[in-house]
């Protein structure tokens, strides 16, 4: 759908935003209001991934838009769509045998990084490739979704919790004896804390406090990627290196709203030692300037 | 699936405004008529919905300078509304003015303003929680507004004035432009609702004649809104009452005065003030018609118990920096529970590339304290207040840490314990990647 419709856009506009921790029941409630818009939204707005059950693997794997057929879900361990089978697409023998090496390759990568969680590596066939260059019929296009979950739950109400979700979309164009990857990664991250901040010192006896603290929301960014293709096999690498760096890149970039931005605008809301007491350091500070200054002169 | 109706639609929209994150509320409202696509559908289930916003948001309303009273702010919440009003007579409380005022949650405009004043003991014990939460907000919250409000009954303003004089002041009731923290909504969306917004407005001036002691705002009038308002025919009369004194009292011992043409008719019917009422603007205004027109009736109601509510809301709005912020605090003072309890909540939204949103709530209370000499109770209330909002401030930059150490941390490392990156050409799996090379070949 092009970004031009303006129903579109105004669908966007507001997930951009509503409440992430409501995204969810925000889709449906769109999806409700605009049924005609219901690709689109499950399409363009990123959800947390679900768990989905492997009976046949015996392994959970993750369920988003790129590998759902109605209300089931391709296995990236059985190549099966669970948990009722359809006739849903599935990528072309040489992709599925791609498709294995970077589900495996990634395991390791999620059990280094996440030390826990789950990942799933989908990949999908693009249509284009013979016409676009010519180059005897061997330009090979296809398309796929790295993705990683960690949940970290709280044993009590008082101790934190929290999710990432990582979603990392890419394209691959082969040109002869290299390959151009177009990255869109997401990351959503939900983190969750209470507080128990009360009155303290005298006259404050029998003082309470508790509440809670949500940090959430998803950052979207994107990258392009030249690399050699010496052999097909290249491509596990190639996608490797390329989502390792942007997650490392949206890991800081995360730590630096997170935990930096969203706090300063906290303390630019309220000043904890005072403006009196700033302004009279900042007279302070003025008036030791402007000594400085004339004693130069 | 049957398609939804006009209705159903607008009342789903309508329904995501209160997400709305800090100074975004028109964004989200725009957004939400795009998708709708039915504005006079909307506009019914959005007026709601905003008035839920604007209060639960504790909304900043900006009251123009009268004479012996400066231009200042109110604002907006549950503990703002004027106690006995409710539905289309909903009023809230200024209580810096004196005064209360309805409130038109779409357009974000104040007008109708009545004299408000609570029983002295009530009011003498506020006006000093006041002095020191104002105090301590212009000291904490660079861009902080704060109001006190009592749940006291106020005083019952005197009757109706027995003569009105609309031509005397033919200048539009008072009403105030938005506050810059927010801005005008939906600017002229809906015509055919405005018009009726103004019909009641414009209609409830008579009774102010008579109910208000206070002096006339003499504001003009301030942008097409406002002038729109005020075109409607009413002569204002807004005109000063201190004069009429005497007559008030007069009125006030039985005779229900007919003070003016519009509603006089109604007026000489005790009975049932809504009743005879034939046009409908008299009618929507009839609750509060009630009080003011029922001399015979009136009765000064007491609590004996009454809540004070201490409100903050801080705003800062950087959207060229992609990010909007809003920190409020609410106390409620009961004395009959001994106890102070408070509510702190935090709202923070950036938006570059993304949609981060920090949202935070805490409750805390503590004892309504005793005498002591030297500190009066609404100072002590106020200090203790500053004390658990300092130490929540302080508590939130170690939760920051936590999360950002720990939580953070648990959940993704920065590198893998070998603090190397991954070696792809050797990670598990890859091996199968050569079998790869055979397929294509």
């Amino acid at each position: 759908m092009a970004d031009s419709d303006p129903t579109f856009s105004a669908l966007m506009d507001l997930l951009r935003r509503l409440p992430p921790t409501k995204v969810e029941s925000n889709v449906n409630t769109l999806c409700e209001l605009c049924p005609d818009y219901t690709d689109d939204l499950l399409g363009n707005v990123d959800q947390p991934l679900l768990v989905c059950k492997d009976a046949g693997g015996g392994r959970d794997f993750l369920g988003c838009d790129y590998n759902r057929d109605g209300e089931s879900f391709r296995s990236p361990w059985t190549n099966s769509y669970l948990p009722t089978a359809t006739d849903g697409p599935l990528p072309s023998p040489k992709l599925r045998q791609l498709e294995q090496s970077l589900n495996g390759a990634f395991d390791t990568y999620r059990e280094m990084y996440f030390e826990g969680g789950i990942s799933s590596v989908y990949l999908w066939d693009l249509e284009d490739g013979a016409g676009a260059g010519g180059s005897g019929g061997k330009e090979v296009m296809f398309a796929g979704v790295v993705l990683m979950k960690k949940t970290l739950t709280s044993d009590d109400a008082t101790s934190p919790s929290g999710s990432w979700d990582s979603l990392h979309v890419f394209e691959c164009q082969e040109r002869g004896r290299s390959a151009k990857y177009k990255l869109t990664s997401t990351v959503i991250l939900v983190l969750n804390t209470a507080t128990a901040a009360k009155a303290e010192g005298k006259g404050a006896e029998g003082a309470e406090g508790s509440g809670a603290v949500t940090l959430s929301g998803s950052m979207t960014r994107q990258d392009e990627v030249d690399a050699p293709l010496t052999t097909s096999s290249a491509h596990v690498p190639n996608i490797g290196r390329m989502v390792e760096n942007m997650e490392i890149k949206m890991r800081n970039l995360l730590s630096s709203v997170y935990f930096g931005k969203t706090k300063d605008v906290t303390n630019d809301l309220r000043s904890q030692s005072g403006l009196e007491t700033k302004s009279k350091e900042d007279m302070l500070r003025a008036e030791l300037a402007g000594r400085l200054g004339q004693r130069k002169g | 699936m049957a398609e939804l109706s006009s209705d159903e639609r607008a009342k789903l929209g309508a329904k995501l405004i209160e997400q709305s994150p800090p100074g975004e509320v028109n964004d989200v409202i725009n957004a939400i008529r795009a998708i709708v696509g039915d504005d006079d559908a909307l506009m019914v289930h959005a007026g709601p919905a905003l008035r839920a916003y604007n209060l639960v948001q504790l909304t900043v309303v900006e009251h123009p300078a009268r004479e012996g009273a400066p231009a200042h702010t109110s604002v907006l919440s549950e503990a703002a509304i004027l106690p006995g009003t409710s539905g289309d007579g909903e009023r809230y409380i200024d209580a810096i003015g004196k005064q209360s005022f309805t409130f038109d949650h779409v357009n974000v405009v104040a007008s109708d303003y009545e004299a408000y004043e609570l029983p002295e003991e009530e009011e003498a014990f506020r006006a000093e929680l006041a002095k020191s939460l104002a105090a301590y907000t212009k000291n904490h919250y660079p861009t902080g507004q704060s109001s006190v409000n009592c749940s006291q009954h106020p005083l019952l303003p005197p009757a109706p004035a027995p003569e009105a004089e609309p031509e005397a002041a033919p200048s539009p009731e008072p009403a105030t432009p938005q506050p810059p923290t927010d801005d005008v909504i939906m600017e002229g969306a809906t015509p055919a609702k405005m018009a009726e917004t103004d019909d009641i407005v414009t209609d409830v001036i008579p009774e102010q004649v008579g109910a208000g002691s206070s002096e006339p705002a003499p504001t003009p009038a301030v942008g097409a809104e406002v002038a729109k308002t005020g075109e409607v025919d009413q002569p204002g009369g807004l005109e000063k009452v201190d004069e009429a004194v005497e007559e008030v009292k007069q009125a006030e011992d039985g005779e229900a005065p007919a003070e003016n043409e519009t509603a006089g008719e109604s007026d000489s019917s005790a009975e049932s003030p809504d009743g005879p009422k034939e046009t409908p603007e008299v009618d929507s205004t009839s609750s509060d018609k009630t009080s003011a027109e029922k001399p015979v009736e009136r009765q000064q109601e007491r609590l004996e118990n009454p809540i004070y509510t201490l409100e903050v809301v801080g705003n800062r709005y950087k959207t060229d920096a992609f990010w909007t912020g809003r920190w409020r605090t609410c106390w409620t003072v009961d004395k009959a529970a001994a106890k102070v309890e408070g509510k702190l909540l935090v709202d923070v939204h950036y938006f570059e590339q993304g949609n981060v949103q920090l949202t935070t709530q805490h409750k805390a209370s503590f004892a309504y304290p005793s005498e002591v000499s030297g500190q009066s109770i609404a100072s002590q209330i106020v200090t203790t207040i500053s004390k658990v909002e300092a130490a929540y401030q302080m508590e939130l930059q170690d939760v920051y840490g936590d999360l950002g150490d720990k939580v953070f941390r648990s959940l993704r490392r920065a590198l893998p314990v070998t603090r190397q990156k991954v070696d792809w050409e050797k990670v598990g799996g890859y091996s199968l990647g050569s079998d790869i090379s055979k397929a294509r070949a």
